[in-house]
């Protein structure tokens, strides 16, 4: 079984290195984790950890272009922003997963989306974050857009993506919070176990893109 | 009223860790853990689940709910960000029906041991903790360098004596 953290963000965004990042997450029960920042590949961490370069505010016609900079073996996640941008986004290749859907415009992850995210693979990243930081209507907003996205992944089957977002040791929460707290939005433990799995199957993913 | 012992609430008993290791009162604690289900879950499910704080020891707690609510509990206490001003996080460690189970899970003594660490050219009053953990004492210098880091980060490490 592959646990994963789909996103954290070591020193200089966070509070935390890498290695201790990969030792916190690793004593949490993660085998795994996806770090935005400089990941060194000549030096070993308690747990595997995957460089991401995290492409926010960027125009749709510099995206190729910022891609292509990405080194090898490091994923690409983009902030989403409004559906036609998303939409965008999802066709271009090499993206990997669209990230921060909580902050996007009503409506800017529609069905179509969800529907070229399952054909592409492309992972929807959730992060904890915003259910724990935000409260009132502000939090009630995001469990309803995180409950659409959950209808929309049911119908279509795109991969969710998990992710704790934590830049301080105390925004890391262990699998089983994350459930716990992702069940607030979406009952059923076997989608958000899954979830917490699919980093790794879209990483290791070699298949071509089925048409869904 | 006085209730015979097969008429009583039965209760659940969540072990919490609070992250980074403080210090704090029961009542403080109680009063974060209330505000954090009444916002999740609102006051009907708050007055239900009857939560306490029954014990505190360092930076352990033992949080009791009535039996059948732990689960939105464990939520609450990880919605959990601050505790008087101070960002923490309420960790859930063990759930159990006695308090003296959970009391057995947590550590006897204090793992951590002071020393100097020197990172980046800078030398920093440091605590280590068991599998070579370092979190930086001082204030002020966390732009230069990570605050929570491990023994591979640093360039040298000298124990107090």
């Amino acid at each position: 079984m592959h646990v994963f953290d789909g996103c954290v963000f070591p020193y200089p965004s966070g509070t935390l290195s890498i290695a201790r990042f990969a030792r916190e997450l690793s004593e949490l029960g993660y085998t795994g984790c996806v770090a935005a920042g400089p990941v060194l590949h000549n030096r070993s961490y308690d747990i595997p950890v995957w460089a991401v370069r995290y492409l926010t505010h960027v125009q749709i016609r510099f995206l190729s272009r910022e891609i292509g900079r990405s080194l090898q073996n490091e994923l690409i996640y983009v902030q989403a922003g409004e559906s036609g941008f998303n939409r965008q986004v999802l066709t271009t290749p090499g993206v990997q997963v669209l990230a921060d859907l909580h902050t996007t415009p009503k409506d800017g992850f529609d069905r179509h989306c969800a529907q070229l995210a399952a054909e592409r693979g492309i992972g929807i990243d959730l992060s904890v974050r915003p259910l724990i930081e935000l409260r009132d209507i502000a939090r009630q907003r995001v469990i309803r857009r995180y409950e659409e996205i959950f209808t929309l992944q049911n119908r279509y089957e795109f991969p969710i993506v998990l992710s704790s977002h934590a830049s301080d040791i105390t925004h890391l929460k262990s699998p089983r919070e994350m459930i716990r707290l992702f069940s607030l939005v979406w009952k059923e433990e076997e989608t958000l176990i899954n979830a917490l799995e699919s980093i790794y199957h879209i990483k290791t993913r070699t298949g071509p893109v089925v048409e869904v | 009223m006085r209730l015979r012992p097969s008429m009583r609430e039965n209760f659940r008993y969540i072990l919490g860790r609070i992250i980074p290791d403080l210090t704090l009162e029961s009542r403080d604690l109680y009063r974060s853990i209330a505000e954090s289900v009444t916002s999740l879950y609102g006051d009907s499910i708050s007055a239900q689940m009857w939560p306490s704080v029954p014990f505190l020891c360092g930076s352990y707690g033992i949080v009791r709910c009535r039996r059948g609510m732990e689960r939105e509990l464990e939520t609450a206490l990880s919605a959990i960000t601050q505790i008087q001003g101070i960002p923490l996080a309420v960790r859930p460690v063990k759930t159990s029906g006695t308090i003296r189970t959970l009391k057995e899970k947590i550590p006897k003594w204090c793992e951590k041991q002071t020393a100097k660490a020197v990172i980046s050219n800078i030398t920093c009053d440091v605590l280590v903790s068991r599998r070579g953990k370092i979190d930086l004492k001082e204030k002020g210098i966390y732009h230069d360098i990570p605050r929570y880091i491990t023994v591979e980060d640093t360039e040298d490490l000298y124990y107090d004596e």
